[in-house]
């Protein structure tokens, strides 16, 4: 499912109309956007948390060059799904794959 | 690190489109809903500004218990993974933005890049320190002068030692805010030796006579860089330093005067040099920090002089204090001219480019000792007197010092290691040459301090007289160094010398061995002053280190004194003036070895550019100097730029 089929499926539970369901998905995401960078953790019931993290800084070997890179610290974004949900699609994927 | 909910989420639905609280929570309820769900159906969704979220099938794999150690078999399962969109990634990483990949060239190893930063650090931190110093050292200075002026060297001694001790903690953590003044003091070699011309007048106001002489020892030290040889000929620069007294008659004058009101003396040392040069203003803003003068006018003495000529400056300063004025009177004179205000201000940067030299690590062991019980005694004496004196010796042969190291900076990228073991070595050697000293000067327990302490100085003259030899063949020299400075710092010159100027003389040079102990208290953290100075000029900086590790704190001071003439007289020639170029380069990791390659420029290319493609980032300064261009300035299409050559300074 892409962008596009995201935001009609949304306005079409939601009632609005596409563009303002993309306005507001866009000002949503842009509010989160806004917690990512004060450090703060969003929290999404049954879906997972999104979080930032911070990785420290390494040194990275080109394997064909043997050219050694310092790779700077970075910030990043991760998300962890909800342990339920997570489990869920465990199952279900193990499910799948035995039929 | 709050913990956000939907509910803060939605508030901004409320606030931007005036739904109401509990249609906007469905809203985004809504929003993840229906990407869960989806992610079941379609094990992909892709949401515009946040990422992609996607379902990875994990193949079966082996694993072990890590408590039995029995093989377990992970069976393949699905996985929920999030990809950020690109504008999210770059949003989240805003904070670190600024920071970018770096090639890591050969040879470099992460400890030694880690060493490196620490090594520039440190040259801030000293520079830093110096500055803070020199903040601190004004007010008491200017107070302590003018007491000083009738006490003179005793009172002087004492107060660079506080200073000094004081400088210390706030060096290291004003290093990181001066690193970008630091580089320039390093930059300006000149600058260095005004400081060391601004001590000189100030001990020429101390005592009027050796001022006179030594300001000859200036202009003798200005030949001096290039005399080197005339190391052996030390004496005769004294004699030398007569004449040129002489010829610049004016000058001494006018720093004896300003000297005078001194007391204030340096002060007004360091203001002449403000005004006539941006070298001189180096010089005025170490004479504010007195030990940092002190300390930094020792390195320029000997840069200046060469090491004879340093030699004999220190012998002239340590009988008469007289020496050491003409050293420094050369600078001062022009700095002299120069209004005395700003001085301070460059001052700092300069002393502490002396402090990084060798010089005052050499000067450092032997005062440290000396100085110690010198200041003790000089304090109690009524350091006042002599402390100015000495305070002005120390300035001036401090200036001296950053002059010379200035001047060499460059150099002593080049034969940095080499020098710093001869350091050592010299400064093993000075130490021995000092107690040997220091028993001549009987003359007074404050007398004898002075005395070991001028032989120190001496001997640290001596020392980087040696180096600068040294420098020329790095091995070779670090024999001769010791050699050539144990004799000259033996001083016999010195010691005669210290008789001869006696009370005066001695104030002076237990001044300057109180500069000298700062420096030392500071060497440890000079050690990594040294080591900026070190990335700066790399032998520096290790002459320092090595001298600073071996010889204790006092010790480790001489030896950067000592480092600063050496680095300075040893290092390439054709090689500093790049340094000289750019304080990036000087205190950069490389020093530029020749031309690797060259690039043809395209069409919205810039230095820096060339340099992200080819050095790397960060590394535009060198392509800067080598080609003679500014890194933001657009270049023309089509022309060459030459990629230099790079070297680790430090290996």
């Amino acid at each position: 499912m892409n962008n596009k089929e995201f935001i009609a499926e949304l306005s079409q539970r939601t009632g609005y109309t596409v563009d303002d369901s993309q306005k507001m998905v866009n000002s949503v995401i842009e509010s989160m956007g806004d917690h990512f960078l004060d450090d703060d953790t969003v929290l999404v019931p049954t879906f997972g948390t999104f979080e930032v993290k911070k990785k420290m800084e390494r040194v990275m070997v080109n394997p064909s060059t043997g050219q050694r890179m310092l790779v700077p610290p970075k910030l990043v974004l991760n998300f962890k799904p909800n342990v339920g949900w997570k489990e869920r699609v465990k199952q279900a994927t193990e499910i799948s794959d035995i039929l | 690190m709050a913990k956000i909910s939907i509910l803060e989420l939605s508030s901004v639905l409320v606030q931007r489109y005036g739904l109401n609280k509990r249609d906007a929570s469905i809203f985004v309820s809504a929003m993840f809903d229906i990407i869960q769900s989806a992610l079941e159906r379609d094990r992909l969704v892709k949401v515009k500004g946040l990422g992609t979220f996607k379902i990875i099938d994990v193949d079966d794999r082996e694993s072990v218990d890590v408590n039995t150690g029995e093989r377990v078999l992970i069976e393949g399962h699905g996985k929920i993974t999030f990809t950020p969109d690109q504008m999210m990634k770059e949003l989240v990483n805003k904070p670190f933005s600024q920071f970018e990949t770096v090639v890591l060239n050969d040879g470099v190893e992460i400890e030694e890049n880690n060493n490196s930063d620490e090594m520039m650090g440190n040259v801030v931190d000293p520079t830093n320190g110096t500055a803070g110093q020199d903040v601190t050292i004004r007010p008491g200075n200017e107070p302590e002068t003018a007491p000083l002026v009738d006490f003179v060297t005793d009172e002087v001694s004492e107060f660079p030692r506080q200073t000094v001790e004081e400088f210390k903690s706030p060096v290291v953590e004003e290093v990181y805010d001066e690193d970008e003044d630091i580089p320039e003091w390093v930059i300006e070699p000149s600058n260095v030796a005004p400081t060391a011309a601004a001590v000189p007048p100030v001990s020429a106001a101390t005592s009027g006579r050796p001022t006179e002489t030594i300001r000859p020892v200036q202009q003798p030290s200005t030949p001096v860089e290039p005399v080197r040889p005339v190391q052996q000929p030390v004496r005769p620069v004294e004699s030398v330093r007569p004449v040129q007294q002489p010829v610049r008659p004016v000058e001494p004058v006018r720093p004896a005067q300003q000297p005078v009101r001194p007391v204030e003396s340096v002060r007004p040392v360091q203001q002449p040099v403000h005004q006539a040069d941006p070298l001189r203003p180096v010089t005025r803003p170490v004479t504010s920090s007195e030990p940092v003068h002190r300390v930094s006018s020792p390195s320029q003495g000997r840069i200046q002089n060469d090491k004879s000529s340093v030699y004999n400056t220190i012998r002239n300063v340590s009988s008469v204090n007289h020496p050491i004025q003409p050293e420094e009177r050369v600078e001062p004179v022009r700095r002299y001219t120069p209004d005395p205000v700003p001085t301070e201000e460059v001052m700092e940067r300069p002393v502490n480019q002396p402090f990084d030299i060798s010089d005052v690590v050499d000067e450092v062991p032997n005062k440290k000792k000396d100085k110690s019980s010198n200041k003790k005694s000089a304090d109690k004496r009524g350091g006042r007197e002599g402390s100015s004196g000495k305070w002005i010796l120390l300035v001036l042969l401090a200036l001296i010092a950053g002059f010379f190291a200035g001047t060499f900076f460059g150099r002593d990228l080049l034969g940095i290691t080499s020098e710093t073991k001869e350091d050592k070595a010299l400064v093993v050697e000075e130490e021995p040459v000092e107690e040997a000293a220091v028993p001549v000067p009987d003359d007074l327990p404050e007398v004898q301090p002075t005395q070991e302490e001028e032989a120190n100085e001496e001997i640290e003259a001596g020392e980087p007289v040696g180096e600068e030899p040294v420098e020329g063949g790095e091995p070779t020299n670090v024999p001769e160094n010791a050699g050539t400075p144990q004799p000259l710092a033996p001083a016999s010159p010195t010691r005669p010398v210290s008789n001869a100027a006696s009370g005066q003389n001695a104030a002076t040079m237990q001044s300057t061995a109180k500069p000298a102990q700062p420096v030392t208290k500071p060497n440890q953290s000079t050690k990594k002053p040294v080591q900026t100075t070190a990335g700066a000029a790399k032998t520096t900086a290790p002459t320092a280190k090595p001298a600073v590790t071996s010889p204790t704190a006092s010790k480790s001071v001489k030896p950067k004194t000592q480092v600063k003439a050496t680095a300075p007289v040893a290092d390439n020639a054709p090689l500093d003036k790049y340094q000289k170029m750019d304080i990036r380069v000087r205190t950069g990791a490389y020093r530029i070895t020749g031309t690797d390659y060259v690039v043809k420029v395209v069409p919205g290319d810039n230095a820096e550019k060339i340099a992200r493609r080819t050095l790397g980032k960060d590394m535009s300064c060198y392509i800067e100097v080598y080609n003679g261009i500014k890194g933001a300035t657009e270049l023309e299409p089509g022309s060459v730029i030459k990629i230099p050559k790079l070297e680790l300074k430090r290996k």
